[in-house]
């Protein structure tokens, strides 16, 4: 084992102690080799956490690198470098744990169109463990939570992209995970619905639960967010509470404080 | 003195009731953690088999397609064969004679043949015009008696017809047989006028009997065909079942979806795996009940009386079925699983099926026998396993060989399949580097 490899499993550990956070991401680096582009550095080195109770929102325009942290955070994708724990469990070793302790929804994680809102519902449960009358319980609740009792034997493929957000929201909290992770939760949304799945990101907060989501949608982490992080071409600018933020770009508006980042970030880059 | 044997002795049952309770710890531990295993296994599988279910496109093109598409078709070719036939049948054969020869002799003979119009011809030159008449399609055949006038002399027949003219090729199979009995006749004739009859008796008297079993017949036509039918059924089977659950999934984006479930990949692609497998040996009982139906249909009508398959040759082919479809199965889901979308599977349909009837289809040539080279021989072990058991020879030997290989291929093929869709350059098209990536980049160049 060289140097550099004892480094990182002494800080892996470091980590590891500090499990008692709900998400701890350190040095986390995604690259993949492009036909036309070459090497490409999807998330470059990447360290930030995140508390339960706390609502931290992933600001960036379009392949800032947003989507592929959250995919490595819900280990549908590895790491190249780096770590990230979830409840005191690492993504690269401890996968299913991670799974069964997050809830993830994303643009890429659609719903069986076959099977109706309750066999999702079955579905998803049974294999968190739940079964018999608890899970029948959990069932009907989230169905009445959400007030889908009225299409819950309706197959999926028949139901307005509202209903069916509704059904993807259940899905992600079937198994009452401690960790939320939303990649644009409200894209594609009328008001109506959007505004539903902000007063379901506030519930949840406020049972203790620890919810990242990204978006760039201003409004959105202004009103729910703890803690902004902003992400551009995969890295980091920041990460502070809006005032933080206000105080550290002295811009008032958060589209000015985003852009006052990026503008940053643009002149050190071409120095 | 017994303190101390008492002493002696209780390490040792504490040791034996700690070793047991370990034991049984570990199993119950091995038994909750298999069930569990099987539990979530099942739960993914069930899911798979609704969604295929409920999907019409697969339903049609695995179950119903074929099911109504061997008696639709086996009844449109046989109606076509015998309406090809009784044409043809009813079709008179012109056909010229030229010459005088026992013509009286022939003339008995055609007269049992109301199929034959025989135009005799007599005056000069007549041979060459019906020579003309046979090359323009005019006239079918031209039957020519030469010789036999002097005494010791032979007859000739000379039979000339046009291959290029359906019609012609028939009168010639006609004028055959006609011609058979004439010689036969003759020979009769010419013996009598000898007055040598024990020639007569003495003659070659040939009689066929068949003694093959009508089952036996049946089954030797079926051995012939039923591997190639066997493969074209289960890859139909299992070819879009597999399209829905791999290349179907990332095209609906729900493959994201399913790996964020808790469960291991492995697990995720046994399921679907076990519902392919499921969906393949469904579809491939309801074809070979309808195409048994078909083929009995059409054997009986080719003058097989009896057509029917014994309990112990149906056991065989539900089984080899399903260790066929077990191979298949896991082949087709690994290619499933290379497509981008259900289009660009669909175009790879022809392909895979020639690859995978090629080396099935060498089980059509009698002379290949079932050897131990052959038994190792993944997918034609089992197609030369079925024609052999339907001939009612049974190597139980090769048999079980032909088992274990084809338990180890599958075993294979689903361990290369979990790992094959594992990589996050397939799941999400993001690596370059793979064989299947160069070919499609060629074709897109």
């Amino acid at each position: 084992m060289n140097s550099s490899q004892l480094a990182e499993r002494q800080s892996s550990e470091k980590l590891q102690r500090e499990n008692n956070r709900a998400i701890q991401v350190e040095g986390l680096t995604k690259t993949f080799h492009d036909q036309e582009r070459g090497l490409v550095t999807a998330v470059d080195q990447i360290s930030f956490h995140c508390d339960y109770g706390e609502v931290v929102g992933l600001l960036g325009p379009n392949g800032a690198g947003k989507t592929t942290t959250l995919r490595m955070l819900s280990t549908v994708l590895a790491p190249t470098r780096g770590s990230a724990f979830i409840a005191g469990k690492s993504v690269e070793n401890d996968p299913l744990e991670v799974r069964k302790n997050i809830g993830y929804l994303s643009a890429n994680t659609n719903l069986y169109l076959r099977l109706t809102p309750r066999e999702t519902l079955k579905y998803f449960g049974s294999l968190h463990g739940l079964k018999g009358e608890q899970l029948d319980q959990k069932i009907a609740e989230l169905l009445s939570v959400f007030q889908m009792e009225d299409f819950a034997d309706v197959r999926c493929e028949k139901l307005s992209t509202g209903m069916r957000q509704k059904v993807s929201i259940a899905r992600t909290v079937v198994h009452d995970p401690p960790v939320l992770i939303l990649d644009e939760p409200t894209l594609g949304l009328d008001i109506l619905v959007a505004s539903t799945m902000m007063k379901f990101i506030e519930q949840f907060k406020e049972r203790g639960k620890c919810i990242l989501f990204s978006t760039h949608i201003m409004g959105e982490v202004e009103k729910l967010c703890d803690r902004i992080a902003v992400i551009h071409r995969g890295q980091l600018l920041a990460l502070d509470s809006l005032q933080g933020l206000r105080d550290q770009t002295q811009e008032q508006y958060l589209e000015d404080i985003f852009f006052s980042l990026i503008q940053d970030e643009v002149k050190d880059g071409s120095r | 003195m017994n303190v101390p044997l008492v002493k002696c002795m209780e390490p040792e049952t504490s040791s034996l009731n700690l070793g047991v309770y370990r034991w049984l710890s570990l199993h119950y531990l091995i038994e909750v953690a298999l069930i569990s295993a099987l539990k979530e296994l099942f739960i993914i599988y069930m899911r798979e088999l609704r969604l295929l279910l409920r999907d019409h496109h697969t339903l049609i093109y695995s179950c119903a397609i074929p099911l109504f598409l061997y008696p639709v078709i086996l009844f449109v070719v046989f109606q076509a064969m015998s309406l090809v036939k009784g044409w043809q049948e009813s079709e008179v054969s012109d056909v010229a004679i030229v010459g005088s020869v026992e013509i009286d002799t022939l003339e008995k003979i055609l007269f049992d043949e109301p199929s034959i119009l025989q135009i005799y011809l007599e005056e000069d030159g007549a041979l060459g015009r019906a020579r003309s008449r046979l090359s323009e399609g005019d006239l079918d055949a031209i039957v020519e008696l030469t010789g036999g006038e002097k005494e010791g002399e032979p007859i000739m027949v000379w039979l000339t017809f046009n291959s290029a003219y359906d019609a012609s090729v028939s009168a010639k199979s006609r004028m055959e047989k006609v011609i058979e009995k004439f010689q036969t006749r003759l020979f009769e004739l010419q013996a009598i006028r000898l007055g040598k009859q024990e020639v007569l008796d003495l003659a070659l008297q040939v009689e066929e009997k068949d003694i093959s079993s009508n089952i036996e017949r049946s089954n030797l036509i079926l051995s012939q065909i039923l591997p190639l039918l066997l493969m074209v059924i289960l890859v139909m089977g299992a070819f879009y079942p597999a399209l829905d659950l791999a290349a179907g999934e990332r095209e609906r984006q729900t493959l994201e979806t399913s790996l964020i479930a808790p469960v291991s990949r492995w697990k995720l692609v046994s399921g679907k795996y076990l519902a392919v497998v499921s969906f393949a040996w469904v579809a491939f009982i309801l074809n070979l009940a309808s195409m048994t139906f078909s083929l009995k249909h059409i054997l009986v009508q080719i003058d097989v009386q009896a057509f029917s398959i014994s309990f112990s040759s149906l056991w065989v082919i539900l089984l080899g079925g399903m260790f066929l479809a077990g191979m298949i199965s896991a082949i087709l889901l690994v290619i499933a699983f290379t497509a981008r979308s259900f289009k660009e599977g669909q175009s790879m349909m022809t392909p895979v099926y020639a690859v995978l009837i090629l080396p099935i289809s060498v089980t059509l040539s009698p002379q290949l026998e079932l050897s131990a080279f052959w038994a190792c021989v993944p997918v034609v072990n089992a197609a030369l396993v079925f024609r052999e058991v339907l001939q009612e020879s049974y190597n139980w030997p090769l048999i079980v060989l032909t088992l274990i290989t084809s338990i180890i291929y599958t075993a294979i093929a689903i361990t290369f399949a979990s790992w094959f869709i594992s990589r996050e350059s397939f799941l999400f098209g993001e690596g370059q580097s793979s064989w299947f990536s160069f070919l499609r980049r060629r074709a897109e160049s």
